[in-house]
C-alpha cells in the first residue's frame, strides 16, 4: 500500500490523505492513526477529523508547524498494526419499518423486486460501517448497503424529514439524528436519540464502530420511545471479532 | 460615540470562540468567522478572557444609519463604503459586554442585540 500524502489545509489544518477508495481497509488506516494521535497527545494539535480516506488534523499555529507535524505523523505511520486480530464495537438500532416510518417503503419495493419483508430482511441483516461523521451532529455515512437496496435519491427532497427516520440514498442507508429536509427513501424509524446533548454520552456511536439495525413492532418502537424520553432506555452496544481478511461486509 | 444596530437577525449576530472538539461527530465550530480579529479585539481590549463579540455583516448599513462619521462626513463614508466594498463584516469588541438571556440550549436564543451597543462614552 503506498504511503499517504500529507498536505496543508490552511494555516491551521494539514490533511493525511489515504488511498482514493471507499474501502473498510483504507478507512481503517485512517482511524486507526486517529486513535494513535490521540494517544500520543501531540502538542498543538487541537483536532482531529476521520473521513472516508482523509484525517485532517487542526493545530495551533503558535504552538507547532506544519513540518514538526509532518514528522510526527511519518514516525506514527511507520509503527504497523496488527489488523488481523483487531474487535469490531456494534451499536444496536430498533428500527421500526412499519408504513407509517416508511413511506418510500412500496416504492423501494417496486424498484427491487424484493416484498417489503424481504427489504426489512436484508437491511437488517447485516452490520454497517460507519465510515465517518459529519452533515448534522451524529449523522453517520455508512458502508456495506446491499446491491439490491440501492435506489436513487427523491427527484425533489421532503422539506421536513422527521429525526430518527431511517432512510436509502442510492448505495448508502442512513439515520437523521435530528429533524431536517432530506432526499433519501425513507424506510423506517428509529425511536432512540441519536444525539442527545442532555445525556452523559451526547453520540451513541462513532466512526470505526458498526451499526446492526433490529427491526422492532410499532408497540415496541413506542415503548422504547418512551422509556428513551425517561431516560432508563439503555443502548445495546457489543465487542464482537472481526474475522480474518473481514474487515466489513463489503 | 455609539453604534445602533438597525438590523438583528441572521446577519448580526453575537459570537465567541466557537466550540472545537466535536467536528469529528458532525458538529460544526460556529463561533467567530474572523478569528483574527476575534484574538486582536482581545487584545485591544487587554482583556485576556475575552470570550464574545458582536459579529456584524451589516455594518455599512449601521453606520449609514448612526452617522458615525457625523452627519457631514456622512455622504463621504457612503461613497467610499459603496466603492471599495461589496460586503463588509466586522468583529466588533464591546466594552460594557453584550447581554444575552439565559438559555439552557435547548430554545432558540433571543439574543436581543436591536439596541444601543455603546463603547461608554
Amino acid at each position: 500500500m503506498s504511503e499517504p500524502s500529507i498536505v496543508p489545509a490552511g494555516d491551521c489544518a494539514l490533511r493525511v490523505v489515504f488511498e482514493d477508495k471507499i474501502d473498510p481497509s483504507i478507512n481503517q488506516l485512517v482511524n486507526s492513526l486517529d486513535k494513535k494521535m490521540t494517544e500520543v497527545s501531540i502538542p498543538g494539535v487541537t483536532e482531529t477529523i476521520p473521513a472516508f480516506r482523509v484525517l485532517t488534523v487542526l493545530y495551533d499555529p503558535e504552538i507547532t508547524d506544519l513540518i514538526t507535524l509532518t514528522k510526527t505523523i511519518r514516525q506514527l505511520l511507520s509503527h504497523h498494526d496488527n489488523l488481523e486480530s483487531r474487535e469490531k464495537r456494534v451499536v444496536h438500532i430498533p428500527v421500526c419499518y412499519d408504513k407509517a416510518f416508511g413511506a418510500d417503503l412500496e416504492d423501494l419495493s417496486r424498484h427491487s423486486g424484493l416484498s417489503i419483508e424481504d427489504i426489512i430482511a436484508v437491511h437488517s441483516g447485516r452490520d454497517y460501517l460507519i465510515y465517518m461523521m459529519g452533515f448534522l451532529p451524529g449523522f453517520a455515512y455508512l458502508g456495506g448497503l446491499d446491491p439490491s437496496l440501492h435506489m436513487p435519491r427523491l427527484d425533489t427532497p421532503r422539506t421536513s424529514i422527521e429525526a430518527g427516520a431511517v432512510g436509502i440514498a442510492g448505495s448508502q442507508t442512513g439515520m437523521y439524528p435530528m429533524a431536517s429536509p432530506g432526499g433519501w427513501r425513507l424506510i423506517g424509524s428509529t425511536p432512540m436519540k441519536l444525539f442527545d446533548p442532555k445525556r452523559d454520552t451526547p453520540f451513541l456511536y462513532e466512526t470505526g464502530d458498526y451499526i446492526r439495525f433490529e427491526p422492532v413492532s410499532r408497540e415496541d418502537y413506542d415503548q422504547i420511545k418512551a422509556d428513551c424520553r425517561e431516560g432508563i432506555y439503555k443502548c445495546q452496544v457489543t465487542m464482537e471479532v472481526v474475522e480474518r481478511g473481514h474487515s466489513g461486509n463489503q | 460615540m455609539g453604534i445602533r444596530v438597525t438590523s438583528r437577525g441572521m446577519q448580526t449576530t453575537v459570537q465567541d470562540k466557537g466550540r472545537t472538539g466535536f467536528q469529528r461527530y458532525g458538529f460544526s465550530v460556529s463561533g467567530a468567522m474572523d478569528q483574527i480579529a476575534f484574538k486582536l479585539e482581545a487584545l485591544i481590549e487587554e482583556h485576556p478572557n475575552h470570550r464574545r463579540s458582536a459579529h456584524l455583516m451589516r455594518l455599512i448599513e449601521a453606520i449609514r444609519e448612526e452617522g458615525v462619521y457625523g452627519e457631514e462626513s456622512h455622504g463621504v463614508a457612503d461613497e467610499i463604503l459603496e466603492e471599495e466594498f461589496e460586503t463588509l463584516y466586522a468583529e466588533m469588541a464591546v466594552e460594557l459586554g453584550l447581554e444575552e438571556p439565559e438559555t439552557d440550549g435547548e430554545e432558540e436564543p433571543e439574543t436581543d442585540t436591536n439596541e444601543d451597543v455603546d463603547d461608554g462614552e
